[in-house]
């Protein structure tokens, strides 16, 4: 009885601790009808979210890695639509894992400041990559277990929201005409269902997406939702008096996580590559050649993308770490080591990134090429007659106000414990005494086997301990739900990852309550991962089966019907447009973050800039892969960058000239060590792919205190693959 | 505690050995030590099977290591101090004493290739003088060993092999196979066989006033083992262990001065702490 008073006593005080945190509820301002002309304004704006080596990666929760450095950036890229009555509507998409709502109020904080946008204004949007940084949920659980790094930082909080508002003003300041237009298209082969189980589950009229015959894909191929939903934008051109391509707000359904959970860099995954490809492709319409972001601005956010995964290899894939003998020194009487968690060898960590990195810049690419098709497709049907819409609403999950059908308090399931397929964690397998299933796996025993209160089917994690370990506002007890329209699309907003077939509940419901309404809308589309973050909404055929998604949906398995009612209500509000028709419920929330700390290095971040010589290093072929390091500031002081950082040169019969700069994907950047007052030593790798012959050098970007450095000249690599993440650099 | 004398060839031997084992690495650099600590309390101190003490025992341990790679070269010590013990306990510092009873110095070269583990040593052990009805310096010896781990997923085969170079001139082996068990998705639990071999640490007809551990040589004893080991933070680890053992030698079947038993049990369980420092996270 002792015994069990002090586990409890323990656990309890391991739920404990969270911090509160009042959110601001900025409401925007009431629109006022444009003076002069009524028409459609638009504009665009990016700025760079990568912040400095420090943080964890998130979304693969403790099996992601501390970040060291990045591969590919990190953007937020924004679009702002306003219509001839005022209405004002601001989408966001940025390079996250997840969207927390303590990063969504204090971003839509600075947008009302600086562009009158509100909460209940701003659509934020992540993309889903699994490695952005984490720390900034304002979520307990999610901040101190979320990623390797624990706790909540304020500085990463403050930094994403400053960017995120950087880049919605920079929309505000350039709102021009413009024309707009939507397809929806459907993009068969790119993405699988990784719960095919749980998808079968559903009654056939919630499996409505069918390939075209003569498609050779397989079950878990078809099971997904295939439709890219595109709103492409032209602007107005003073110069040439018409209207230019500018860019496109993209939805489509596909997880953020091709590269693994072993990498320790920044990386914008396969949305990076879908992104690019069209920019580029605008860019080249109004005659502009690449250089190191392109001026087109391409949001891509995610769909129904629950259970949808890229079809990345299975060599992509690592095994978790195992669990063994540490290994310690010792003598004939030291007793046996503690067990560790032994992480596999870095050359096939390295061989992981290395197939993970090949199949996003192969793949991404060709997703980009299908998005330029669309983009292409819709030049003749743009429109500048669209009115918006939108209704705003803050639910809380728990306690007076909540829906009642569902579940008191927020639970996970034993298989959220052990990961998805294709990114199971080290948990993955397990069985009691090696032969006893016990819920660590993805069929057959997590499956309560008496379901029984509201929860039902759900295998709860640690049983009644549960509450104990989570704690008082240990998971997410409210959410922000958006309906928006533009035209005769609208779109869902829900802050979860909704699986293919409640994303169809969410549509019809949102049609039928809009039509019932008289709102015209003609196609519905579900942005996921916006406003916040429940983790997962399944249908409830879907939960009944306990898959990763149904042991990850917090509220039990209503919680798709709840979603699709409350949404479907609001769509009703949405009226045929203008000012009357808002509403914008944002109530006062607070956050119950986790452990308060530090883990973004601020811009004081070591030695002053004066006080360093910038200077190479080393510079050397590891294989195919050109392997440069230099000293420079600190980390904080040299990433986050307000522009490149490093550019390759090519020697050409005009001189050196740029090759490209440090936000393409086959160059990494990385934070070795600290070099006490000398400055921070970091690195470089360059895997020079399809690279054509001649002399090449790096070159440090001219920054404040520091003018253009320029490395010694080098032929490409030339040798055996070195792997993206070899020994050397660890 | 008495210093570790060097009057015996031996034992400056053992510190030549420790010598040029720490200078084969001479560059000891940031990141490659690991000092360690721990200590064991045992309800009895039972040595290759047999009771050295049938009173409770504390028994520390300190060691410092240079890693280089997956090897290392340890040097250390352990002592055994024996709480106060009855008119009929086996004792190694005599009955109704307690205190210290036994010293061990070694220096260990170790080194890991994927799911072997290989160590080589040599150590000494050290008894106090003049123990009335103990273990007294007449004791005194020294033994080379050598242990092999062949780590699987399920099972962790050992071998353990000791030659005494100096007072016995004879080897002691212990095979043994852990199975290991999950418990928790964190931890497992190790169930372990053990059989202990006499090879010439016996009784020997040529040389009968020759000091022994065991009575004949062949199989000593077997014994049935059950432990884990936790991890309490990052530096500190807890690992308990309980034996069930099945005497076989006459000298492992002795559990009081005046009585025998072909069964006994005891338990123990050991703190650790360890660190590496200095080196690159």
């Amino acid at each position: 009885m002792r015994h069990k008073a002090l586990l409890a006593t323990a656990l309890f005080v391991a739920g404990c601790g969270y911090n509160e945190i009042p959110l601001s509820a900025p409401v925007s301002e009431p629109p006022a009808p444009p003076g002069g002309e009524a028409r459609l304004l638009a504009g665009f704006g990016r700025a760079d979210i990568t912040p400095p080596p420090g943080p964890g990666l998130y979304a693969y929760g403790p099996e992601g890695r501390e970040a060291r450095g990045f591969r590919v950036r990190l953007y937020a890229k924004a679009l702002v639509l306003e219509d001839l009555e005022g209405e004002r509507i601001a989408f966001v998409v940025a390079d996250l894992g997840v969207i927390s709502v303590a990063l969504h109020r204090s971003a839509a904080q600075r947008t009302l400041e600086s562009a009158g946008i509100g909460a209940d204004r701003l659509v934020l949007a992540a993309t889903h990559t699994h490695a952005g940084p984490g720390n900034f949920m304002g979520v307990k659980q999610f901040d101190d277990h979320g990623t390797s790094v624990a706790g909540y930082d304020t500085a990463m909080v403050a930094f994403l929201a400053v960017r995120i508002g950087d880049a919605v003003r920079q929309a505000v300041d350039s709102l021009r005409p413009a024309r707009v237009g939507f397809a929806m298209v459907p993009v068969w082969g790119f993405t699988r269902n990784r719960s095919l189980g749980a998808f079968r589950n559903n009654p056939d009229s919630l499996k409505v997406y069918e390939p075209p015959p003569g498609l050779d894909l397989d079950e878990s191929q078809r099971a997904v939702d295939p439709t890219w939903t595109m709103l492409r934008v032209d602007l107005f051109d003073a110069g040439s008096a018409r209207f230019v391509p500018a860019g496109a707000l993209s939805i489509f359904a596909i997880h953020g996580n091709a590269i693994p959970s072993v990498n320790d860099l920044y990386d914008a995954d396969i949305h990076a590559a879908m992104q690019r490809r069209l920019e580029i492709h605008v860019d080249s319409l109004n005659g502009r050649t690449s250089s190191f972001a392109p001026r087109a601005v391409h949001l891509v956010a995610n769909g129904a993308e629950g259970d949808v995964a890229p079809i990345f290899p299975e060599e992509g894939r690592c095994p978790p770490p195992k669990l063994r003998l540490g290994r310690r020194p010792g003598g004939p009487h030291t007793p046996p080591p503690a067990e560790e968690w032994r992480p596999l060898s870095p050359d096939l960590e390295a061989a992981c990134i290395d197939a993970s990195t090949t199949y996003v810049d192969s793949a991404g690419p060709v997703l980009g090429e299908r998005a330029v098709e669309i983009f292409d497709s819709l030049a003749g049907r743009l429109s500048g007659d669209v009115r918006i819409a939108r209704a705003f609403r803050t639910v809380p999950l728990r306690g007076a106000g909540a829906p009642p059908d569902l579940c008191d308090a927020p639970r996970v399931g034993t298989v959220t414990l052990v990961g998805s397929d294709g990114s199971t964690t080290r948990y993955y397998g397990w069985r009691l005494f090696g032969v006893i299933p016990m819920g660590f796996e993805h069929e057959g025993s997590t499956v309560e086997t008496k379901p029984r209160g509201c929860h039902a089917q759900k295998r709860i994690a640690l049983g009644s301990l549960q509450g104990l370990v989570v704690g008082k506002h240990g998971l997410p007890e409210m959410a922000q739900l958006m309906i928006v329209r533009v035209g005769g699309l609208a779109l869902a907003v829900a802050p979860a990852e909704v699986t293919v077939s409640a994303g169809v509940m969410i549509e019809r419901t949102v049609r039928r309550e809009a039509r019932a309404a008289g709102i015209p809308v003609d196609s519905v589309a579900v942005i996921s991962l916006a406003n916040g973050d429940l983790r997962y909404i399944v249908t409830p055929d879907e939960y009944a089966v306990q898959d990763y998604e149904g042991a990850s949906t917090l509220y039990g398995p209503h919680s798709a019907t709840v979603l699709a009612r409350e949404l479907g209500e609001m769509a009703a509000l949405l009226g045929s447009g203008g000012p009357a028709a808002a509403a914008a419920d944002v109530g006062a929330v607070i956050a119950y973050a986790g452990k308060l700390r530090e883990v973004m290095p601020g811009r004081d971040a070591g030695p002053p800039p004066e006080d360093i010589e910038r200077r190479f290093v080393s510079l050397e072929c590891a294989g195919d892969t050109a392997v440069a390091s230099w000293i420079d500031i600190y980390p904080g002081r040299l990433v986050p960058a307000d522009g490149p950082l490093l550019r390759v040169e090519r020697e050409t019969s005009r001189g050196w000239e740029p090759h490209f700069w440090d936000d393409h994907s086959g160059l990494e950047i990385r934070a070795l060590e600290a070099k006490g007052s000398r400055g921070y030593l970091w690195e470089t790798r360059w895997l020079p792919e399809e690279t054509p012959p001649g002399s090449y050098r790096m070159v440090l970007e001219a920054r404040e205190g520091f003018s253009a450095l320029a490395g010694g000249p080098f032929e490409a690599c030339v040798g055996e693959p070195a792997g993206s993440s070899g020994d050397s650099r660890r | 505690m008495k210093a570790l004398p060097l009057r015996r060839p031996i034992h400056r031997l053992l510190c030549a050995v420790a010598l040029v084992a720490c200078s084969a690495f001479p560059n000891v650099g940031s990141g490659q030590i690991v000092a360690g600590t721990d200590v064991t309390y045992a309800n009895r101190y039972i040595w290759r099977g047999v009771t050295r003490a049938s009173v409770p025992v504390f028994q520390p341990d300190i060691y410092v290591a240079y890693r280089h790679r997956n090897s290392f070269v340890t040097v250390g010590g352990w002592w055994s101090f024996e709480t106060r013990s009855g008119a009929n306990e086996i004792s190694d510092t005599g009955p109704e004493v307690g205190g210290l009873g036994e010293s061990n110095y070694w220096v260990e070269l170790s080194t890991r290739t994927g799911p072997l583990d290989l160590a080589v040593g040599f150590t000494s052990y050290l008894f106090e003088d003049d123990v009335p009805g103990g273990r007294d310096s007449s004791w005194n010896t020294s033994e080379l060993y050598a242990t092999l781990w062949w780590e699987t997923t399920a099972l962790i085969p050992k071998v353990k092999f000791w030659y005494d170079i100096d007072a016995i001139e004879g080897a002691y082996i212990e095979t043994s196979i852990d199975l290991r068990v999950p418990i928790l998705p964190v931890a497992y639990l190790y169930i372990g066989a053990l059989a202990g071999w006499s090879a010439g640490q016996a009784v020997q007809e040529a040389a009968p006033s020759q000091p022994v551990h065991f009575e004949q040589d062949g199989l000593t004893h077997v014994d049935i083992s059950a432990w884990a080991s936790f991890r309490l933070g990052r530096s500190l680890s807890l690992a308990p262990e309980l034996h069930v053992q099945i005497n076989e030698d006459p000298a492992t079947k002795r559990t009081l001065a005046d009585d025998s038993a072909g069964v006994k049990t005891w338990f123990e369980i050991a703190v650790s702490w360890a660190a590496e420092f200095g080196g690159r996270r």
